[in-house]
């Protein structure tokens, strides 16, 4: 049996893996089908003479100790701090809302809006980060069953991560802005609306992992989300890992139960005593090692994991900063939220769960060249407008969908700044149907799969087994955001793939 | 022929299931409400259903998987019983969910679900057979009929649509739920093939084996529609089922009892049907066995071998079946339990019966349902008699028992509960092989009345 570890996927993940376990001593091949690294957190050049990130940039909840231990400030990784972490521009309603991660700055702010709601911000901010310091012991190894104990000793951290989000901030907060803010950091990607149950666990899953005593702030790497792959890579063919890209795995291959190495497209086998897939439950159990494969029970288990909430992502390349109502530069450094309130984020579940475009869609913006403007030619910025809660099975299909949503975007970036059409010079797309083909997100899902309380913690698979029963094929390991703790820049599927691999 | 204009119009869509998903553990979508796993509001109506209506004297019905089903036509099922063994019978047995299974991979999917070896069911054969699930444990038995190299048609006493669609999970195969499409009728008995040559056109009677399947036209004439042949049936006797598309289902029926007069043809009823496949040690499920789905506890839970149908288990078949390795793993160590046939000394019953100055109660009832208790001599429990009877023809009375594999071998002499009056006795039985009944005429090629026994 051979030695070599193989692992499907270059994106974060699988690249933490590769670095952890080559610095190990282990023979690491990884093998990424996309010309470049990084997976969903890649930087690309959708725009001539932009470094467009195709998805995640935010690496406020990667593991901090993971970038120690590889050195990846030694490979090249820059960390910016956003000074801001979330804003809503004004409305007819509410002047501009900002989240910063100092809670006096933030409560200084809010005195303007709403005097309850400044006043309840500390402790809100207080209460969270203790819930979420109980469930970060949960969320960087594979769990057992006596870590249960921790969640059914905290009542109320069960209560509002099963919670509907928007409930549980109403028990505080009435400005709707505020409450936007924060259903806008918490639901990307999620596809629940915040009057669904679950929605408080991504709430505080962000908190648990992206904040200590403050609330999490965003984080971006100099370069673009690439420039983490990169150090990444760095760092793994520094300890002797090989790392191949246009590389594409066709086959997961099993011999008497036991995973024997890899095909690609090509023809080429690899021989492997351990494969660690990053690819997405579906993918690697359905496509790569294959259904017939596999119990009954097992496959049905795997058609069963729920991959809602899809997103798309408008680029645009602008003359000049867009005038977003009400706020100042230092506010366009983090997420700019822009929905009026929490409606607007449950109107759009709402039209998804029926397969349609929401009327208005409410989107994620950011402005990654106002923290870091090499990202952009001078003179320009790009901004990157993701809509979330978007059907993947689109009534009518993306292809006129997709005109249709662009269409409506660009009517609502225009409502919350005037005069940004007359400022966009290039603009490029990312569709759902453009993620599921070109990074393998099972039906466009970010996350490989819904992060909600039934499809986490214990629910979700981990590095070696599933729902308490070890995977169906020896040697196989999963390492991707589809197992525990989840999707988001964190590093921790890879992490926890790697250090499970290492103890056998 | 049968590839070309088949009795089932075949998908141009191979690539896709088609189907919606089902409730878990075999429910499967569909138009019919029973399709739901919910219990109809009104009672469904078998193709037959205008025919057999105006014929039942009884009014005794009984539910069938939701359909409306004769139990008895006839105040008793005695003469129906008797036509099946001396004449024929016509019996309605479409409440079967049946399954058309097309595509490239159709005989890999069957070879994945299935205890049996497809690679070696001919298009045109009918295959009898078990599946299981993970675990080895019996989900159903049932026939496959092989209408061409690439269609199959699975029909089943309960659902299990959403079984196809995880075990065939991107297969090129495609799996349709025709059970409202298709009527079926079994004529069954020693008149059996007279009637069906006079019935149909086009089907040669004489060169259909056991469980062999054909197709031809309904009625002596050309356009009565089509119809598929199958020399099979629940009865133990010569016989055949005839599958037909629903809206010709009266023209069948209509066929075969004209076909039928000189021949003492009767309708027969679900009692009738019962005692017939109990004289011929046909299983049951969910009386004789408890398939796995539906078993709410471990204990419950049988493999074919413990069903007796270890027959339909082909450990040697080249692929690889679910429950497979449960089922190696038992062959090894031997199977827990055995059903076995009963019979009960009479002269026993006649005595634990004098006792309350009655003769035995038994004589021309139904077959009865109740699970009782069976004994090692004088001492514990070893088993549950699960089907028992009093055999007309054979003037015996009879069971089907799940015993203790130790308990197993014919001649080997237990006890069995038996209701005398309101009391609860042990009377003396012999394990005896099964079938009770087995005549040379069910199996013989080129059967002919009075001939083949």
């Amino acid at each position: 049996m051979s030695d070599r570890v193989v692992i499907v996927g270059g994106g974060h993940n699988g690249l933490v893996a590769a670095a952890l376990l080559a610095r190990s001593g282990r023979d690491v091949v990884l093998l990424e089908a996309r010309p470049e690294l990084g997976g969903l957190a890649a930087t690309r050049e959708l725009i001539p003479g932009h470094r467009v990130d195709a998805g995640s940039h935010d690496l406020g909840m990667f593991r901090r100790s993971v970038m120690e231990e590889l050195e990846l400030g030694g490979h090249g990784l820059e960390l910016i701090e956003a000074p801001a972490v979330a804003a809503v521009p004004a409305t007819a309603d509410s002047s501009a809302v900002v989240l910063w991660p100092e809670v006096a700055r933030t409560v200084e702010g809010l005195g303007q809006v709403s005097r309850r709601d400044a006043a309840a911000w500390p402790g809100f901010v207080f209460e969270l980060a203790e819930r979420a310091a109980a469930l970060e012991p949960l969320l960087s190894r594979p769990l057992e069953l006596a870590d249960m104990g921790r969640l059914l000793i905290a009542p109320e951290l069960l209560r509002t991560l099963s919670s509907p989000l928007e409930e549980s901030l109403r028990e505080r907060f009435e400005n709707p802005s505020l409450l936007a803010a924060l259903c806008g950091v918490a639901l990307p990607a999620t596809g629940l609306g915040p009057r669904a149950n679950g929605t408080g666990w991504p709430l505080l899953f962000h908190c648990a992992l992206g904040g200590s005593d403050r609330l999490a702030p965003v984080v971006r790497a100099r370069g673009g989300a690439g420039a983490l792959a990169s150090a990444l890579a760095a760092s793994a063919a520094a300890s002797g890992a090989a790392i191949r890209t246009g590389a594409v795995v066709s086959r997961i291959l099993v011999d008497a139960g036991r995973v024997a190495g890899v095909r690609l497209a090509d023809g080429e086998r690899i021989e492997a005593g351990a494969v660690i897939s990053t690819a997405t439950l579906s993918v690697t159990f359905l496509d790569l090692i294959g259904a017939p494969l596999l119990e009954p029970r097992f496959v049905r288990r795997v058609l069963n994991v729920k991959y809602r909430g899809a997103a798309a992502r408008l680029a645009l390349s602008l003359d000049g900063l867009p005038a977003f109502r009400g706020l100042e530069r230092p506010a366009l450094t983090g997420r700019i939220v822009l929905a009026e309130q929490p409606d607007d984020i449950e109107r759009a579940a709402d039209a998804a769960k029926y397969r349609r475009l929401p009327p208005r869609p409410w989107i994620e913006a950011a402005l990654p060249t106002a923290l870091d403007p090499t990202l952009a030619p001078a003179g320009r910025h790009l901004l990157l407008a993701t809509v979330h809660h978007l059907p993947f099975d689109l009534e009518g299909g993306w292809a006129t969908g997709g005109p249709e949503l662009l269409a409506r975007v660009a009517a609502e970036l225009e409502r919350w700044a005037p005069g940004i059409g007359g400022l966009v010079r290039e603009h490029a797309v990312l569709l759902p149907t453009d993620y599921e083909a070109d990074y393998g997100a099972t039906a466009g899902a970010l996350h490989h799969g819904e992060m909600n309380p039934s499809q986490s913690l214990w629910l979700r698979p981990t590095a070696s087994a599933w729902a308490g029963e070890p995977l169906p094929v020896d040697g196989l390991w999963l390492g991707g955001a589809g197992c525990h703790p989840g999707g988001g820049l964190t590093g921790l599927p890879g992490m926890i793939a790697a250090v499970s691999l290492l103890r056998g | 022929m049968l590839e070309a204009e088949g009795l089932i119009g075949r998908s141009p869509d191979s690539q896709a299931y088609r189907w919606l998903p089902g409730a878990p553990g075999g429910g499967v979508a569909g138009s019919s409400p029973r399709r739901n796993g919910l219990r109809p509001l009104e009672p469904l109506r078998t193709p037959f259903h205008r025919r057999t209506s105006v014929l039942c004297e009884s009014d005794s019905w009984r539910d069938w998987s939701g359909y409306t089903c004769v139990e008895t036509y006839e105040p008793t099922p005695e003469r129906e019983y008797w036509a099946v063994r001396n004449a024929a019978a016509l019996i309605d047995v479409s409440p079967l969910f049946k399954y058309e299974i097309a595509g490239p991979d159709a005989e890999r999917l069957l070879d994945r679900v299935m205890t049996r070896d497809f690679s070696k069911c001919r298009t045109g054969r009918v295959m009898y057979t078990s599946w299981c699930n993970e675990e080895g444990h019996l989900l159903q038995d049932g026939n496959v009929q092989r209408l061409a190299h690439e269609r199959f048609l699975v029909s089943a006493a309960e659902p299990c649509l959403r079984w196809f669609e995880d075990c065939g999970w991107s297969m090129d195969v495609d799996v349709r739920d025709i059970s409202e499409e298709i009527g079926v009728l079994a004529l069954q008995g020693p008149r059996a093939r007279a009637i069906g040559e006079a019935a149909t056109t086009g089907i040669d009677f004489g060169a259909m084996r056991y469980f062999d399947l054909a197709a031809g036209e309904i009625g002596p004439g050309a356009g009565g529609g089509q119809v598929t042949v199958t020399r099979t049936g629940y009865t133990g006797d010569l016989g055949y089922e005839f599958w037909v598309a629903s809206e010709r289902a009266e023209a069948l029926w209509d066929a075969l009892v004209d076909a039928g007069r000189d021949h003492g043809l009767l309708p027969a009823g679900l009692l009738a049907l019962d005692m017939a496949r109990t004289e011929a040690g046909l299983v049951l499920i969910d009386v004789d066995y408890v398939s796995a789905v539906d078993a709410e506890i471990e204990v419950l839970k049988v493999t074919p071998a413990e069903a007796g149908l270890g027959f339909t288990v082909k450990l040697d078949k080249q692929a690889d079946f679910v429950g497979r390795r449960a089922l190696e793993l038992e062959r090894d160590r031997g199977p827990a339990w055995a059903m076995v046939g009963l019979e009960v000394d009479w002269f026993e019953l006649e005595r634990l019966w004098s006792e309350i100055d009655l003769r035995p109660q038994v004589v021309g009832q139904p077959a009865c349902r109740e699970p009782t208790p069976v004994f090692a001599p004088g001492g514990w429990q070893v088993g549950q008699c699960t089907t028992r009877f009093f055999s007309p023809l054979l003037k015996k009375y009879l069971g089907l028992a799940t015993v203790r594999g130790e308990a197993a071998d014919p001649g080997t002499e237990l006890d069995v509960e038996v209701a005398v009056g309101y009391g609860r006795r042990r009377a003396k039985a012999r394990v005896v092989e099964r079938p009770f009944f087995n005549p040379p005429r069910k199996t013989a090629v080129d059967p002919t009345p009075g001939v083949n026994g």
